[in-house]
């Protein structure tokens, strides 16, 4: 069964990132609201295609509105999205925050249960909110889904992650970032549209800056499309049900190690039927993301986003150690390397092609 | 007076750490006062009332005996890459460096880099408080690199001998390792500055507690590698 959540937006400032949160809403029958704060909600709801189902909200409809609320922020004592059990209500709506400061803290008070989503790395501690959101309204509207596994060795479990043709600098550079945070150590991109792989400055930096390559050390591997590879089992992540034989994510085993590798297409670009999957490996398995809604405008970082959060909650986590001894005391020598220059200098004529 | 002051003892917990080193290393289950001149004096006395005569060098700890080692273990390198180090280089520097790099080392692993976390670099080794260092697999020369290097590496490369090729405005680096250059790089970048962290940790008899900041920690370390580096090269001029 599946369960209608709202989404409501706190103070988020880029329109880019509104557009793709009403985007993500839309992916599952939702009302995307935005939380008032000035004329500038006014004209981020502008941009953002104003329609009935995305309206500003203040505090006190909210409230008064909705029940049960729910928190999506990397706040302690948060619990994992992966099996949380939403309280019975009747209208819940999930909150996220804004990109830098996260949920205001009268929200935060009026919300009755706290979520976040389980990352793996280090050095990025949080996803592209659009994203974020997408990963909440999966996991929220089925219910939570299964429970984070736990495992002796789960690196051995995490399968090839490969990215096709995605469409837009920014929609790569937001699943490069999903990727990085999930725990991948590296990516193949088969970047048909010379989205990532470009010489043009401002497309990427823009797709760097998404991908916050500053903190995220993913290694990107770019492939041809006429590349052969010898995987095991191929997963290809659709939006569709293309056969009868095609399994929801959530009954696919995506934990399957480094012979398998799941493939995502860009499905705006690419027709899924028509391309040669073969040539990745002997078995190839659709994988639907079985979405409520099945008309709706296509985000490559949203699919990926969901798609990586589910196998990343496959893979699991290290069974954590019961024993109380202490830590180990470590030092490491490593050459040290950059893996993207921090900034750039640039002229004001550069800065207006961004 | 000279001589007299220079036979007497000092406080067990006042001795340098490198004499502390050369005894403890040797006989690391003997009580303390092993090796000092006033067990020396009963041993003499108690030999004497038995009738025996014992030679001056009978007694007391013989210096010149060789520190038995730490053990070394040997992984299997991952799969296009090598130990840049043996077994006998190790054994080599250690014997050279004395019992100071030896005393609390339980173990040097030549180990493989497998499921290790690179983060942003090239692993060379680690410490692992207490006594245990690692020395992680490299590539064969030529190191390609397809991201900037900092200017401290690129200072530390150079001053361990290798030739670097910096284009395309630092986005692709070729690191090339002339002759033995890797070799001494791992014996004194990764192995003698991990023993460097160790010292440091030992010296002051803290096993899984912090000593230092971190940042002085490594540069204790890093000063040490370069003291040995100096050592060794004047033993290779001595040498000829």
């Amino acid at each position: 069964m599946i369960t209608r959540v709202d989404l409501v937006a706190d103070r988020i400032e880029n329109p880019g990132n509104a557009q793709a949160l009403v985007d993500s809403a839309r992916m599952f029958g939702s009302h995307c609201l935005f939380r008032a704060c000035g004329d500038f909600t006014t004209e981020l709801i502008g941009a953002a295609t104003s329609t009935e189902d995305v309206r500003p909200i203040t505090d006190t409809e909210l409230a008064a509105q909705y029940s049960p609320i729910v928190a999506l922020d990397n706040l302690p004592r948060a619990t994992s999205i992966y099996g949380f059990r939403l309280v019975e209500g009747p209208r819940p709506t999930m909150i996220v925050g804004n990109e830098r400061w996260g949920i205001a803290h009268e929200l935060e008070s009026m919300a009755v249960q706290t979520v976040e989503i389980p990352l793996i790395s280090r050095r990025l501690n949080c996803l592209n909110v659009a994203a974020a959101a997408a990963i909440g309204l999966y996991y929220l509207s089925r219910g939570g889904g299964g429970r984070l596994a736990t495992r002796s060795a789960p690196a051995r479990r995490r399968p090839e992650l490969l990215l096709i043709g995605p469409s837009d600098h920014i929609e790569v550079g937001s699943s490069i970032r999903s990727a990085c945070a999930f725990g991948w150590g590296r990516v193949f991109l088969e970047d048909r549209e010379q989205k990532w792989f470009v010489r043009d400055r401002a497309t990427r930096s823009e797709g760097r800056g998404a991908a916050r390559r500053g903190r995220n050390s993913i290694n990107v591997v770019p492939t041809k499309s006429d590349q052969r590879y010898a995987f095991d089992d191929v997963c290809v992540i659709t939006t569709r049900i293309l056969n009868r034989s095609g399994a929801p994510i959530y009954r696919a085993n995506l934990a399957d190690g480094h012979q398998q590798v799941i493939a995502i297409p860009d499905e705006s670009r690419i027709d899924v039927k028509a391309v040669d999957w073969e040539r990745l490996g002997r078995s190839v398995r659709f994988v639907h993301l079985d979405l409520p809604n099945q008309s709706f405008p296509y985000r490559y970082r949203l699919i990926a986003s969901i798609a990586l959060a589910e196998v990343a909650r496959q893979v699991g986590r290290k069974i954590e150690s019961r024993t109380t001894g202490r830590s180990d005391l470590r030092y490491g020598s490593s050459l040290d390397l950059l893996t993207e220059t921090n900034g750039e200098v640039i002229s004001l004529n550069e800065l207006a092609v961004y | 007076v000279v001589e007299a002051i220079q036979e007497m003892s000092r406080s067990k917990h006042t001795r340098p750490y490198q004499i502390l080193a050369a005894s403890r290393v040797r006989a690391p289950y003997e009580p303390r006062r092993r090796g000092d001149k006033s067990s020396e004096y009963v041993a003499l006395r108690t030999l004497k009332e038995l009738g025996i005569a014992p030679g001056v060098n009978q007694i007391g700890v013989d210096r010149d005996e060789n520190a038995p080692l730490p053990r070394i273990l040997n992984k299997q390198p991952r799969g296009g890459r090598f130990q840049p180090l043996s077994r006998s280089d190790i054994i080599e520097a250690l014997q050279f460096f004395g019992a100071s790099c030896i005393y609390g080392i339980k173990s040097i692993s030549l180990a493989s880099g497998v499921g290790r976390s690179t983060g942003d670099g090239i692993l060379l080794g680690a410490y692992v408080a207490p006594g245990r260092v690692l020395l992680f697999d490299q590539r064969p020369s030529p190191w390609r690199l397809t991201q900037r290097l900092p200017e401290v590496t690129i200072q530390k490369l150079r001053r361990a001998g290798a030739d670097l090729d910096i284009a395309e405005s630092g986005l692709r680096t070729i690191i090339t390792w002339p002759g033995e250059t890797l070799r001494a790089f791992l014996l004194f970048d990764g192995l003698m500055h991990e023993i460097g962290h160790h010292i440091l940790q030992h010296s002051k008899g803290k096993r899984y507690a912090r000593v230092v900041r971190t940042r002085d920690h490594e540069e204790f370390a890093d000063r040490f590698a370069q003291e040995c580096r100096a050592r060794w090269s004047a033993r290779d001029i001595e040498k000829g």
